[in-house]
């Protein structure tokens, strides 16, 4: 084994920038909070716990800004996921994580580590984990190697959740040539929990065990963490080091014996955390900091798959499938008996203690003794210089782009085999989305919904990106992210109730870059405060970039609703020829980030109209109550490809075409204003719902035929409901097959 | 100790839809000398000889485990002895 | 009549047969773990979909050496019934309770759809609630479910009517002769990919698979 270098001979050849952590953030560390030279092991630890993806140390000003508080909040941002009230003693539980960066490297393990990490987030506060979701965004179809990358992608996503048994159900794929070097990864794992079973990751009681359990630990991963704080270069390959594998057969074991532990014995249990991102360092000094504790390690007692690891090592590790658990003293080997039914490892490997240090033994000798909020508290938060982007100046000084749509039947078939409108059903149906059978409504509609067994009601689900409008206007772009997943999560007959992020930014220290991520955080904020969907969990990843040229600014949003009674779910498509179409919301000239100007120009620019978020959210309301009146039925929101898409769409389902007669122009036809459901309502619950609805719901049809006629203000067509499916079914797979 | 490397392949006649796909991935890469490409697995096992001969350990792991012969066959070589 | 549902480690449908038995259709059923050893009691016994020990080396190949599996063979032997579907299946071929193997999908893909099925035998203790050359749908979720068997047995299968639903519309694994479930020589042993434990509720959109379990529990009462 290498000779580790002496306190001394860090401060004089500066290791620690190699590992992401400054000049000026060793030297506090040395000066104001250790007042001595902190040792390797010491330094390692630093410098994964002061890690943007552990502290939020440049974005933690920003994430201040998002509302956290709502009366169905059990649990906001802090903890392995967010807890919200769902009535009855239950409670839904959820979070989503990127996993960008691995998945560019290894797009298979990165995309199956990302739903086993996010999985364990989940059964850690005592759910269990009842649907996954994910958020891709990648380059254009044209790029073998992206193609590989998608494919290896989506195995990987399914590889994981199939064999834990745990449905994918929605999401969202959309391409762009921005994500080529780059690919967004996000999954977002939803959970139930009856409230009283709820945990959280703390460790206190002086005396109580300090338990590992789950998978042996290997120098897999290691700083994963400061990875993914850093961007990528075209010469990544050699860090191919630290991309951990996962294994979906222990996590499942793993997942049962957690909750066999937290759901029947939680009176043995103090707290229990993930060891996620830097391994055993983050869970145990973030459940020492919890519990204002101190703690103590020996480091060999930890399982170990491979021999010779050093403390360091041992720390930072990134070992899938391992949790972290605070056990009452005397219930140890209680414990330890759940676990070996599984025949999984949990082992002591440590006790809370008196005072606030966090003390680390290996091989006899004490490797590190700092105070535990050194590491998590006194991080420094880094301020952060931002300027508005040039291209939004420029874009303010110039026209904003108008369509022309010379011939509308073409444009509409067009616009189905775009990639990013088309059918995405090839990969969805690679994810079991009905295990469990609860499953609802699956992939491929506007959100997911489970039925909740034992009760009468739902939970619906969705994800929600769109980079090109936050590219174009943060804060608005960001206000039109979550009022497009409410709407898709009203589409279904749901209330929503909270939302959970992945901030997806380029390099932060650009000044542009760190003004995207404050003003789309801003418009998030604000369309949550107003839309009632406050912040409950989420996570950041920044340093999305290749080559110095960052991707869009592209925030997810995971939304969840609650459907009040599960027969009440509304689909996305015409149930019955014969109702009359209307359509919610008004249409304006929103062609600025569509798909539209993308498939015309093959380029997106322009300015980005404000929203009236208030009146969005009252006639959501509105539309939601007769929703759950049982008088609408069918629902779709309009997003990219606007109203032609919609409709399209919501025809494919049941081969019901419609005669629409709009004064909206064919430029309109495919605008993307923000805020806007086509729904489909009986005869009979017409009246009732127009006066409801008022003047926010104008009529433009009557579904029926095998056809979309479509009589527009300046021009008409009529394309059979057959070939639009065709196109729009076909699209993706013929450009996955592309052999260039 | 002995360690034998044990491959485990599809019979002759049973499909392999992987050796066909990476087949016509060769292929499309250029290589048109390669005529077919056969997908199996191998095992490495290290046996204790003292405690039972090597070739009827393989014969039985095989057996008992590692083959499926309603579709699969093996054979197996002795990598090194020490 | 009481149910067993095997719960291996890595079973993951294990709820859905539960669930459909217990909730759907109001039977006794109850798990047992797969590192129990007596069935006594068990009328009949059900192995679920998933994918036990992770599917390592092979779907079903290393489950078929745990501690129940003795028993089920033997309560094969006395004639009960013994369902397994996608995982089940698998484990029914390795442990040779019924013939043939599962191998990879000609796709080389996990796939999550509902198929057309043709009930191809309605003369067994799992199909007596369909008509005989009826069309059903039902869910498949499986990436190794390509059915393969060497001729002679494809002839035995045929020859003794032990295929029981055969895929209709399209083949979406490569299974030889379209099959989708079979039965051993006696008929008691049923093996199928298809999920009838996911279609047993109409707000789940699909019953098509309810009367396989109304059959087993019609077969019970003829008898008691």
């Amino acid at each position: 084994m290498a000779q580790e270098m002496t306190p001394e001979e860090i401060k004089e050849k500066k290791p620690y920038l190699d590992w992401s952590l400054s000049e000026e953030e060793y030297n506090y560390i040395s000066e104001k909070l250790l007042h001595r030279l902190p040792n390797y092991t010491e330094t390692g630890l630093f410098s994964a716990m002061w890690s943007e993806h552990c502290s939020y140390k440049k974005s933690k000003p920003v994430l201040r800004l998002f509302p956290t508080k709502g009366k169905r909040i059990l649990q906001g941002p802090g903890e392995g996921a967010g807890v919200v009230d769902i009535g009855d003693g239950q409670a839904v539980v959820f979070k989503a994580e990127s996993h960008n960066h691995p998945t560019a490297v290894e797009p298979y393990e990165g995309a199956a580590t990302g739903v086993g990490g996010i999985l364990r987030d989940v059964f850690s506060m005592g759910a269990r984990p009842v649907a996954t979701l994910d958020s891709l965004h990648f380059g254009e179809l044209n790029d073998a190697h992206t193609r590989w990358l998608l494919n290896e992608t989506v195995a990987g996503i399914g590889g994981y959740g199939n064999c834990m048994g745990i449905p994918t159900v929605g999401g969202e794929l959309t391409f762009d040539d921005i994500y080529k070097g780059n690919p967004v990864m996000n999954a977002m794992s939803v959970g139930l929990l009856d409230v009283k079973d709820m945990q959280k990751g703390i460790a206190a009681g002086l005396g109580n065990a300090v338990m590992y359990v789950g998978a042996k630990t290997g120098r897999d991963g290691i700083h994963g963490a400061t990875f993914a704080s850093h961007s990528f270069d075209s010469e990544h390959e050699s860090q191919r080091s630290a991309v951990q594998v996962g294994d979906p057969f222990m996590e499942k074991l793993l997942l049962e014996a957690c909750l066999e532990l937290t759901q029947k014995h939680a009176d043995w249990l103090v707290g229990i955390q993930d060891m996620g991102a830097a391994g055993i360092v983050s869970s145990s000094a973030e459940m020492a900091n919890e519990g204002q504790s101190g703690m103590e390690l020996n480091l060999d007692l930890v399982p170990q798959r491979e021999p010779g690891m050093s403390a360091y090592e041992i720390m930072l590790s990134e070992s899938q499938e391992r949790m972290l658990l605070c056990v009452k003293k005397g219930h140890e080997e209680d414990v330890k008996k759940i676990f070996d039914f599984y025949d999984l490892d949990a082992v002591v490997i440590g006790r809370v203690t008196e005072g606030h240090n966090y003390v680390l033994r290996h091989h006899g000798e004490v490797v590190c003794d700092i105070p535990v909020s050194s590491l998590t508290e006194d991080v420094l938060e880094e301020p952060s210089e931002e300027s508005k982007p040039a291209h939004m100046i420029e874009a303010e000084n110039a026209e904003n782009w108008q369509p022309e749509i010379k011939d509308l039947a073409a444009a509409y078939k067009q616009m189905m085999g775009q990639s990013t409108v088309a059918s995405k059903q090839m990969f969805t149906q690679t994810y079991d989305s009905m295990v469990r059978t609860c499953t609802v409504v699956g992939p491929g509609e506007d959100s997911g919904v489970l039925r909740v067994r034992g009760t009468h009601k739902g939970i619906a689900m969705t994800t929600d990106g769109n980079g090109r409008f936050i590219y174009l206007d943060p804060e608005i772009g960001g206000k039109r992210a979550v009022v497009e997943a409410a709407d898709n999560i009203i589409a279904s007959g749901a209330e929503p109730l909270a939302i959970t992020d992945c901030l997806n930014y380029g390099n932060p220290n650009e000044p542009e870059v760190f003004w995207e991520l404050h003003h789309s955080v801003m418009g998030i904020a604000k369309a949550c405060e107003v839309l009632e969907t406050p912040v409950v969990s989420g996570n950041v990843s920044l340093y999305n970039e290749t080559d110095q040229k960052s991707i869009y600014p592209t925030p997810m949003i995971g939304m969840v609703g609650l459907v009040k009674s599960i027969d009440r779910v509304v689909r996305d498509s015409f149930q019955e020829a014969g109702d009359s179409i209307y359509l919610v919301g008004q249409t304006g000239d929103d062609y600025a980030g569509s798909e539209l100007q993308k498939m015309l120009t093959g380029e997106i620019s322009g300015t980005l109209n404000d929203l009236d978020l208030d009146h969005i959210h009252a006639y959501q309301q509105k539309l939601l109550a007769e929703m759950e009146a049982g008088r609408v039925a069918s629902a779709h929101d309009l997003s990219e490809g606007g109203l032609a898409a919609t409709l399209a769409e919501s025809s494919f389902g049941h081969d019901i075409g419609a005669e629409i007669k709009s004064d909206l122009t064919s430029a309109e036809f495919f605008s993307e204003t923000p805020g806007r459901l086509l729904v489909s309502v009986r005869p009979a619950d017409e009246a009732e719902f127009a006066k409801a609805l008022g003047e926010d719901a104008v009529k433009i049809g009557t579904t029926g035929g095998s056809t979309l006629k479509v009589q527009l203000a300046d021009q008409t067509a009529e394309l059979a409901v057959a070939e639009l499916k065709d196109i729009w079914g076909g699209a993706v797979p013929c450009l996955m097959k592309s052999k260039d | 100790m002995t360690t034998v490397r044990i491959y485990v392949t599809y019979k002759q006649s049973v499909f392999d839809p992987q050796g066909e796909a990476i087949t016509n991935s060769i292929h499309s890469l250029g290589h048109d000398e390669v005529q077919s490409v056969k997908v199996g697995k191998f095992f490495d096992v290290v046996i204790d000889p003292s405690k039972k001969a090597v070739e009827e350990s393989v014969k039985e792991i095989s057996e008992e485990l590692l083959v499926n012969f309603n579709m699969e066959t093996y054979t197996y070589k002795v990598l090194e002895e020490k | 009549m009481k149910f067993a549902v095997i719960q291996f480690p890595g079973s993951n449908c294990d709820i859905d047969l539960y669930e459909a038995l217990h909730t759907v259709c109001g039977a006794d059923v109850e798990y047992v773990p797969s590192k129990e050893s007596s069935l006594d009691g068990f009328d009949a016994v059900m192995l679920p979909g998933g994918f036990s020990y992770g599917d390592y080396l092979r779907a079903g190949a290393i489950a078929r050496f745990t501690n129940i599996m003795p028993a089920i063979v033997k309560m094969a032997n006395e004639g009960k019934p013994v369902f397994g579907t996608c995982n089940g299946f698998q484990i029914l071929t390795e442990a040779g309770l019924l013939p043939g193997a599962l191998k990879r999908n000609d796709s080389l893909k996990f796939v999550c759809k509902t198929v057309e099925l043709e009930v191809v035998n309605n003369d067994t203790i799992f199909t007596s609630e369909y008509q005989r050359g009826e069309k059903i749908n039902l869910p498949i979720a499986h990436a190794d479910g390509s059915f393969y068997a060497d001729e002679a047995t494809l002839k035995e299968l045929e020859d003794n009517h032990q295929v029981v639903f055969r895929y209709s519309k399209e083949n979406p694994n490569g299974s030889l002769h379209d099959i989708a479930g079979i039965t051993n020589k006696r008929g008691n042993v049923l093996g199928m990919m298809p999920h009838p434990e996911r279609a047993v509720e109409a707000l789940l959109g699909n019953t098509d698979g309810l009367r396989l379990f109304k059959s087993i529990l019609d077969h019970a009462e003829v008898k008691a």
